[in-house]
């Protein structure tokens, strides 16, 4: 089945900054698929390009097919949600989508109906007629969800769409990630840093690093071929880098030793003969954070 | 689609009431207002026999389009521009309305209802000084006449003013959108044209301290000045023909302010059609 966004050779600059550097890029139908990459990677020009918000320096960009921003009637196929969604602050929550849907050339017959079956989707129907001004990052975002669900999309590009979410708000924006894609027939591409997140709710992702793609696959096969690493929080820090060179990645208040489970009592030994202090030491892998950890030699905070 | 854009956007206009009645409502409102306030003086101060003059309606209105561009006016609807033009900057918004039209039909669609915003704006103008006359008749203890209406040229040249007024607000949204979509803020959409705006009339003074005609030059740079050479060619039919401005003056009058209208929207265009909403 042909892609439903792709990405050719793209490249864009801000000034002397390149935020995309020669990316190539297919995402397919179906499922949930996350893009992935430390600040600065290029996710968000990506799909600002992939949304004509955005002209690509070089290369192409296409949304179903067709080049990205030329055609508006193929870009209401695709919802969208950017980062923390903004509203004209004197509208409703109702307002607001009522005057996307007449943006998006929906008749009022069509609309009206809708409105009020999406704003119940995004537990939203108690404030839907409160202007926006008052809303929180979490209502703005849910919102954000049903002004990008108001054409009734064949995918959704999401933009971090868990940002500034308490952990309850996180649950239902991945419940309904999931549902969308799997009741709904939508295909969901979303860019996060929340790794655990999107290794839940994702099929398959895309790592980026300063605008190149360094990985793309399904999460279970990008998890299942990585060793196990241990992560070790010992005085001083430092020497327990020095110690283990490119196997080593600092990692919080701690370091992660990207080692094979045998060579462990070697490691324990040699940081005793140190005289390094170990207060912790356990094995995490497994998961998509240490492949991205890997890929990108970023520090967990991403 | 650039019906979509259209209704999405006067559906934003319209939801934000007091803003929009600022934009192009406020100036009727005003002139209605201080129409009532000379009336008031009038009746106060003024014996009722010598305000017993017949009324004239037509006259009224002629007055209220001749008018309906004053400053107060541009002041008005180039905060009503800045608000169509600048709003999606204003309020971050272009990320989510872009993608659900062409940048086309999206610039076209604020054009055309800032258009009927300054369009309602004159009409309006032009109302109020009818219903001051409607007023002043009964308080003066005068006649209502239609006299003016009578005359050859007067609804040419009523239409004529009404036309020539609305070409002036919109000369000056072109300007605000060009400064909207350059700046990518409200205030420098409405700072920016009011800088070029003071300029402007001080020049206009100076041009026509000189007693003369003015030059082609200073009729491309002066706008508001060519708006009121087209307002005293309409009127002359009215005067009896006692103007100087012949047809061709008229005609150079009409294409300085048609001229930019056309490069205030097309740079207007240009820039947005080329620029990244990568932040608004």
């Amino acid at each position: 089945m042909s892609a439903v966004l792709e990405a050719d050779n793209l490249s864009k600059s801000y000034g002397k900054v390149k935020a995309l550097d020669g990316l190539s890029l297919s995402v397919p139908p179906g499922g949930v698929y996350g893009v992935l990459g430390p600040n600065g990677a290029g996710k968000s020009t990506l799909f600002r390009i992939w949304l004509g918000l955005v002209r690509p320096t070089e290369g192409s960009a296409k949304v179903l097919g067709a080049i990205a921003g030329r055609d508006a009637r193929i870009e209401r196929r695709a919802g969208s949600m950017i980062e923390t969604p903004r509203f004209p602050p004197y509208l409703s929550a109702r307002q607001v989508l009522r005057m996307l849907a007449k943006a998006s050339g929906l008749k009022k017959a069509d609309y009206e109906a809708r409105i009020d079956s999406l704003l119940e989707r995004v537990n939203l129907t108690d404030a839907a007629d409160r202007k926006v001004r008052g809303f929180s990052v979490g209502m703005a975002q849910r919102l954000g969800i049903a002004a990008a669900l108001i054409t009734q999309p064949e995918m959704l590009i999401l933009d971090e769409p868990t940002s500034g979410m308490d952990p309850a708000g996180i649950n239902e924006m991945r419940a309904l990630i999931r549902e969308l894609a799997d009741k709904d027939g939508v295909t969901v591409v979303i860019a996060s840093h929340q790794l655990a997140e999107v290794q839940r709710v994702c099929d398959r992702v895309a790592i980026l690093d300063h605008g190149r793609l360094v990985s793309e696959g399904a999460v279970s096969e990008l998890v299942s071929g990585q060793a196990s690493g241990l992560r070790i929080v010992a005085t001083p820090t430092a020497a327990v880098l020095k110690l283990l060179g490119k196997k080593g990645i600092r990692d919080g208040e701690g370091v992660l030793a990207l080692i094979e489970r045998r060579e462990a009592p070697d490691l324990f030994r040699r940081l005793v003969a140190e005289n390094i202090s170990i207060t912790e030491a356990r094995w995490v892998g497994g998961d998509l954070e240490k492949v991205f950890l890997q890929q990108t030699g970023e520090p967990r905070a991403h | 689609m650039l019906t979509d854009a259209i209704s999405s956007e006067s559906y934003k206009l319209i939801q934000n009431r007091w803003a929009a009645f600022w934009s192009f409502g406020f100036a009727p409102f005003l002139a209605l207002i201080f129409g009532l306030g000379a009336l008031a003086f009038a009746v106060s101060q003024v014996p009722v026999e010598m305000r017993s003059t017949p009324v004239d309606v037509s006259a009224f209105i002629l007055d209220g389009a001749k008018s309906a561009a004053g400053p107060l006016t541009i002041l008005f609807a180039l905060i009503g521009g800045a608000l169509v033009f600048a709003g999606d900057y204003r309020w971050e918004t272009w990320r989510l309305i872009a993608p659900r039209n062409s940048r086309v039909n999206h610039l076209l669609g604020k054009l055309i209802v800032f258009a009927m915003g300054i369009l309602l704006t004159v009409v309006l103008l032009v109302l109020v000084n009818a219903l001051l006359a409607l007023i002043a008749a009964p308080v003066n203890q005068s006649s209502l006449t239609f006299e003016a209406a009578g005359r050859d040229g007067y609804w040419m040249a009523l239409v004529g003013l009404i036309l020539i007024a609305w070409l002036q607000l919109l000369q000056a949204g072109a300007v605000v959108a060009l400064f909207a979509v350059v700046t990518r803020s409200l205030l420098g959409a409405v700072i920016a044209p009011l800088v070029i705006g003071g300029a402007q009339l001080f020049l206009q003074s100076y041009v026509m301290s000189r007693g003369q005609l003015p030059e082609l030059h200073y009729m491309l740079l002066l706008p508001g000045m060519s708006a009121d050479i087209l307002r005293e060619f309409m009127l002359a039919p009215l005067a009896g023909g006692m103007t100087l401005v012949t047809s061709e003056l008229a005609a150079k009058a009409l294409g300085s302010v048609i001229l930019w209208i056309v490069v205030g929207y097309g740079a207007a265009m240009a820039a947005f059609l080329r620029q990244d909403l990568s932040k608004e």
